[in-house]
C-alpha cells in the first residue's frame, strides 16, 4: 500500500530559511537605522542647547569681564600702595628720640661727676666722657646709668686721676638699647 | 518557485539599502552631531567654571576695595610725616624758629639724596612674606643724609634736639653727639641723621 503524507512538509525550503534569515536582518538593521536616526536628532538637540546654554554663559562673562577689569584694578592699586607701606616701614623703624635719652644720662650724673662728651653713634654705641671728683662717683654714675631706660649696657673703659686739677677723667662706652624712645 | 526566487533578491536589496542607509546615517549624521554635542558641552562646562572664577573674583571685590582703603590710610598716615621735596626752605626756617634765641645753629650740611629702596628679601629686618612690586616710575620716598651743629647752653640744646626730632617732618635723628666748651658752661651739638622726603 503506498503511504501519502497529506500534511505541510515541517521543514522549510531553503529559499523559506533564507527569506527568513535576510527578513531578521533586515529588521535589526530597520532597528539600528531607526535608533541611529533617533540619537542623530537627540545629539543634535542637545548640541545646540548646549550651544545656546554657551552664549549665555559667554553673555554673563562678558558682564562679569568689567568687574574683573575692576578687581585687577584694585589689587594692582593695593599692591602699589603696600610697596609703598613697605618703604615707609623702614622709615618708622628708624626713628629713635635721642633728645630724652640724653636729658636722662645727664640727670643720671651723681653730684660731683661732670659729663664733658656724649656721643649716641648711628651703631648704637654709647661713650660718655667727663670728670668726677673720685673713682667712686665714676662707679655710682656707671651704676645709675645701667638702670637708665633705653641704656642696655655700660662699661668703664677708663679712669684715672689727673696730675693737674686732681680730679678723676672717666671714659665710659656702652650700648643703646630698645627704650631709647 | 520564480516568486520565491524574485522575493528573496528583493529582500536582499533591502537588507543592502538598510545597511547603506545605516552607514551613511551613522557616518554623516550621528557622528558628527556626537561630536558636536561633545564639543559643545566641554565649551559649556569650560564656560561655566571660568564663570564661577570671575563670580568669585566680582565677591572679592569689597574685600579688595576694604584692604586697598585700609593700605591707603596707612600710606597716608605715613607719608603724613614725611617732608616734601621742595620743603628744604621751610625746614631750614622751621629748625632756625625752633633755635630760637639760646640756640645757635652754626652748620646744617645736607648730603645726596637718594631713592628709599624696598627691603630685600631675607635681608635683615625684612619680613619673610612676598616682595612688594616695585613702583614702574623709581622709589617714591628718598632719604637725604643731614649734618647740624648748634651751640648753647645743655638744656636749650636738649629742648632744641627734642622739638627738632619731633617737629621737622620727615627728621630721623640717628647720632648725635654732645661736647662741652672749653673754659665756658656752653655745649656744641653735632647731629646727624636723614630727612626723608616724598620724592
Amino acid at each position: 500500500m503506498t503511504r501519502i503524507n497529506l500534511l505541510r512538509p515541517r521543514l522549510p525550503s531553503r529559499q523559506s530559511a533564507q527569506r527568513l534569515r535576510l527578513a531578521g536582518v533586515g529588521a535589526a538593521l530597520g532597528l539600528a537605522l531607526l535608533l541611529s536616526l533617533s540619537a542623530s536628532l537627540w545629539a543634535g538637540a542637545a548640541g545646540r542647547l548646549a550651544a545656546g546654554a554657551l552664549a549665555r554663559v559667554e553673555e554673563q562673562r562678558a558682564r562679569e569681564a568689567r568687574h574683573v577689569a575692576e578687581w585687577q584694578a584694585l589689587k594692582a592699586e593695593t599692591r602699589a600702595l603696600e610697596a609703598r607701606a613697605a618703604l615707609l616701614a623702614q622709615v618708622e623703624r628708624a626713628a629713635v628720640r635721642f633728645a630724652p635719652l640724653s636729658g636722662r644720662i645727664w640727670a643720671a650724673a651723681p653730684p660731683g661727676c661732670s659729663v664733658k662728651q656724649l656721643i649716641l653713634a648711628p651703631t648704637g654705641e654709647l661713650i660718655v666722657k667727663g670728670e668726677a671728683e673720685s673713682h667712686r662717683e665714676v662707679a655710682d654714675f656707671v651704676d645709675r646709668l645701667r638702670t637708665v631706660p633705653g641704656v642696655e649696657r655700660m662699661e668703664v673703659e677708663a679712669s684715672s686721676r689727673t696730675t693737674g686739677s686732681g680730679r678723676v677723667a672717666f671714659s665710659l662706652r656702652g650700648a643703646m638699647g630698645g627704650g631709647a624712645q | 518557485m520564480k516568486g520565491r526566487m524574485a522575493s528573496v533578491a528583493m529582500l536582499r536589496l533591502l537588507v543592502g539599502a538598510l545597511a547603506l542607509s545605516l552607514a551613511l546615517v551613522v557616518g554623516l549624521l550621528l557622528r558628527p552631531a556626537w561630536q558636536a554635542r561633545g564639543e559643545a558641552l566641554a565649551k559649556l562646562a569650560a564656560g561655566e567654571k571660568e564663570l564661577a572664577d570671575m563670580r568669585q573674583i566680582t565677591a572679592a571685590i569689597p574685600a579688595t576695595r576694604a584692604r586697598l582703603e585700609a593700605q591707603r590710610l596707612v600710606v597716608q598716615a605715613g607719608e603724613s610725616g614725611l617732608a616734601k621735596a621742595s620743603d628744604d626752605t621751610q625746614i631750614i626756617r622751621l629748625i632756625e624758629e625752633l633755635a630760637g634765641p639760646d640756640v645757635s645753629v652754626t652748620t646744617l650740611l645736607a648730603g645726596e639724596r637718594v631713592p628709599l629702596q624696598a627691603p630685600q628679601r631675607g635681608a635683615k629686618g625684612g619680613s619673610g612674606s612676598a616682595q612688594p612690586e616695585a613702583e614702574p616710575g623709581g622709589s617714591p620716598y628718598g632719604k637725604l643724609s643731614f649734618r647740624m651743629e648748634a651751640v648753647g647752653m645743655q638744656e636749650a640744646l636738649e629742648s632744641f634736639l627734642g622739638a627738632l626730632e619731633g617737629a621737622v617732618p620727615g627728621l630721623r635723628v640717628e647720632a648725635v653727639q654732645w661736647d662741652s666748651t672749653p673754659g665756658t658752661e656752653g655745649w656744641h651739638l653735632v647731629v646727624s641723621g636723614s630727612l626723608y622726603l616724598i620724592q
